[in-house]
């Protein structure tokens, strides 16, 4: 009979360091939330001079109110990760992810309890961190307890195992997209680390054709808050079931299609007007950007997704999720393939698309669309979104620290396993 | 007619006046020529030797034979020197000198006189001399290649050894550093271990209140029923199994 002793239920922890956001805390219905970026305050400033800062690096809610001009958001406000990377010598990168995840660590340690003895953590990466990158984060975690007593032991799983431990589903492909990258992981009892797929795309292809459709409509000044076009994607944009045929229904009922955002606090409305059709490019980009559509956007300069080569392989930047999924499923056993078919899970806020009422011919939500393509590849597979998309890897990796028992230690090889640090 | 000694001394000078270097004849690697010529000189790298003659007969014939001798022995000698003069008394005809012999072999042919000296047929080079100066040089220059060559093979392989002794040490280094690691992470363990002891006896009641998976209630739907759970509480234990 397994069990769960209190102390870890009550200090398990889990951590998902995402592109964009960075999510926390211990077990709850569901964590904190912060964005993954840090202001960094230059002794030069005024601020540090006339309020006499001590810290260097600002994270969490407090950002927000040493926001200045766009120049001084440029210069000094730092994102660390890109598509789910640090980059491995970025200095300043690291100790953004330092102060973050200290952050979070002590904004739940409990006082006045001496039993607490250090937190259970599990961390969620990329499918695709690179080693350094588990070491670096336990390095991070070992100085934190170091300096604070915060961590008893830490861990580290890819975010698609976590999605699937959420989803209470142990056969699975988990295709995780957010604002960096999709990765497609297939997994059964354990991830399927030769099946991993990488694609450089997610959220921010669709922020990038929203901003295109922006500046085409005459908003272009609107373009460099990046917040602003994220609320416009997700306000406006939609995923089409055929683009060609939603198009064409959009410019011959432009009143029903017409696509207006509003953005609250301000006076700012913006409306499409007759390129309210454009809706569609935002939804489309993310499952299929090698659509023809698509080049007038990449040769005016908008970035084409990269390929990614895996092993001998490679995958071109602009293949369809249904693709991307069937080449994903081909490199495991074959007798494996038809159980990972039954159940594909789309994770991640790259995913959460609704479809407004009255749009159900001509818009589809996610898992609508990667079903389409998988059928038009003449594969039968069951596709579901996560429950929570934004908060599955947590959910997850908060099961992970709950159940794993403590004597299962860190392996490099198996890349499991507890870093006990007392 | 002038003299041997005048056509020799107005030669000397001759060539002095046109920046040739005059050459002692033990400065010549050719002991058993000396006597046969007259004067030497060197022009840059060519040697040049100059014989005079002063015919003992008037008869034209007898000095055209005299001169066709001396072409003989001079192409003799011919890898000694890169270029041979015969000087002839200005007086002497040209009729009586075998130009087509002296052309041919590529000797020249100047006339001295009281008052002046004059080339009348340029000297060739004879282009033995240097041929073989150069086989010698040729014969020098691959030997010291040769011994290059395998200076650079013995110190090519020091390299290579070098190399891999460097790599191995690397090597040696980076597992130093994992082992040290996992010590200083054991340290701390132990460390802290001795503070926990304090707390053991609560531990061990707390073991009595643990929740078994299939009775939770008060968890997150997310946890309850999560077939994962079971599934990551075995998880190095189905190794052992």
């Amino acid at each position: 009979m397994s069990s769960i002793e209190p102390y870890r239920r009550k200090y398990a922890f889990a951590e998902d360091y995402g592109t964009s956001q960075y999510k926390f805390g211990p077990l709850a219905e569901k964590p904190d939330v912060i964005e993954n970026r840090g202001f960094v305050i230059s002794e030069d400033t005024i601020i540090y001079k006339i309020v006499g800062i001590t810290k260097r690096i600002i994270v969490g809610p407090e950002v927000s109110q040493y926001l200045g001009s766009r120049e001084d958001m440029a210069k000094y406000l730092i994102y660390p990760m890109k598509d789910g990377i640090v980059e491995k010598d970025n200095k300043r990168a690291w100790e953004i992810v330092y102060e973050i995840t200290k952050y979070g660590l002590l904004k739940f340690v409990p006082k006045g309890d001496p039993k607490f003895n250090g937190f259970y953590v599990t961390a969620a990466l990329s499918a695709i961190a690179p080693k350094y990158m588990y070491e670096k984060i336990f390095e991070i975690h070992e100085k934190i307890d170091e300096e604070h007593g915060v961590v008893k032991a830490v861990t580290i799983i890819p975010q698609p195992l976590a999605v699937a431990i959420a989803q209470k589903t142990i056969t699975c492909i988990v295709v995780e997209s957010g604002h960096g990258n999709t990765q497609i992981t297939p997994i059964s009892r354990y991830p399927i680390r030769g099946g991993i797929i990488s694609l450089n795309r997610g959220g921010a292809e669709a922020n990038a054709i929203t901003a295109e459709i922006l500046k085409d409509n005459g908003y272009g000044d609107l373009i460099p808050e990046e917040r602003l076009v994220r609320m416009v994607k997700e306000s406006i944009g939609l995923i089409p079931r055929d683009l060609d045929k939603a198009i064409k229904a959009a410019r011959d009922d432009k009143e029903k299609y017409r696509a207006v955002f509003k953005v609250p606090g301000t006076t700012i409305s913006i409306d499409l007007g007759e390129n309210s059709w454009m809706r569609f490019l935002i939804g489309e980009i993310v499952f299929n950007p090698e659509h023809e559509i698509f080049e007038s956007y990449y040769k005016r300069g908008m970035p084409r997704p990269r390929d990614t080569i895996i092993g001998d392989e490679k995958i071109p930047g602009t293949i369809t999720i249904g693709e991307a999924i069937a080449r994903s499923a081909s490199r495991t056993p074959l007798e494996l393939q038809p159980h990972l078919y039954k159940k594909i899970i789309l994770s991640g806020g790259n995913f959460a698309w609704k479809v407004p009422p009255g749009f159900e011919n001509t818009a589809c939500n996610a898992a609508e669309k990667v079903t389409i393509q998988l059928a038009d590849l003449g594969l039968n597979a069951q596709v579901e979104l996560t429950k929570d998309p934004e908060f599955s890897v947590w959910k997850g990796a908060i099961v992970y620290s709950l159940a794993v028992p403590d004597d299962y230690e860190w392996s490099w090889d198996r890349l499991e396993g507890w870093y006990k640090l007392h | 007619m002038v003299t041997r000694e005048v056509i020799v001394s107005k030669l000397k000078e001759y060539f002095l006046e046109r920046g040739f270097e005059f050459l002692l004849p033990e400065e010549l690697k050719a002991e058993k020529l000396i006597a046969e010529f007259d004067l030497f000189f060197r022009d840059g790298n060519n040697v040049i030797a100059v014989k005079a003659y002063t015919p003992r007969d008037f008869l034209a014939s007898q000095i055209r034979k005299e001169l066709e001798l001396i072409a003989v022995d001079i192409l003799k000698c011919r890898e000694y020197f890169d270029k041979v003069y015969v000087a002839v008394p200005e007086s002497l005809g040209l009729i009586k000198i075998p130009r087509e012999v002296f052309e041919s072999a590529g000797i020249g042919i100047i006339k001295v006189g009281e008052e002046r000296v004059e080339e009348k047929l340029p000297a060739r080079a004879l282009g033995i001399r240097k041929a073989l100066a150069y086989e010698e040089y040729a014969q020098k220059i691959n030997l010291i290649r040769s011994e290059l060559s395998n200076l650079a093979e013995k110190m090519g392989e020091n390299v290579l050894e070098l190399k891999n002794e460097v790599k191995f040490l690397r090597q040696e280094l980076e597992q130093l550093r994992k082992s040290l690691k996992i010590l200083e992470n054991e340290i701390r363990i132990l460390k802290r271990k001795q503070t926990d002891d304090i707390k053991k006896p609560l531990q061990i009641a707390e073991k009595s209140e643990e929740i078994s998976i299939e009775k939770m209630e008060g968890y997150p739907d997310f946890i309850s029923d999560n077939p994962w759970v079971s599934l990551l509480a075995k998880r190095g234990r189905e190794d052992e199994a």
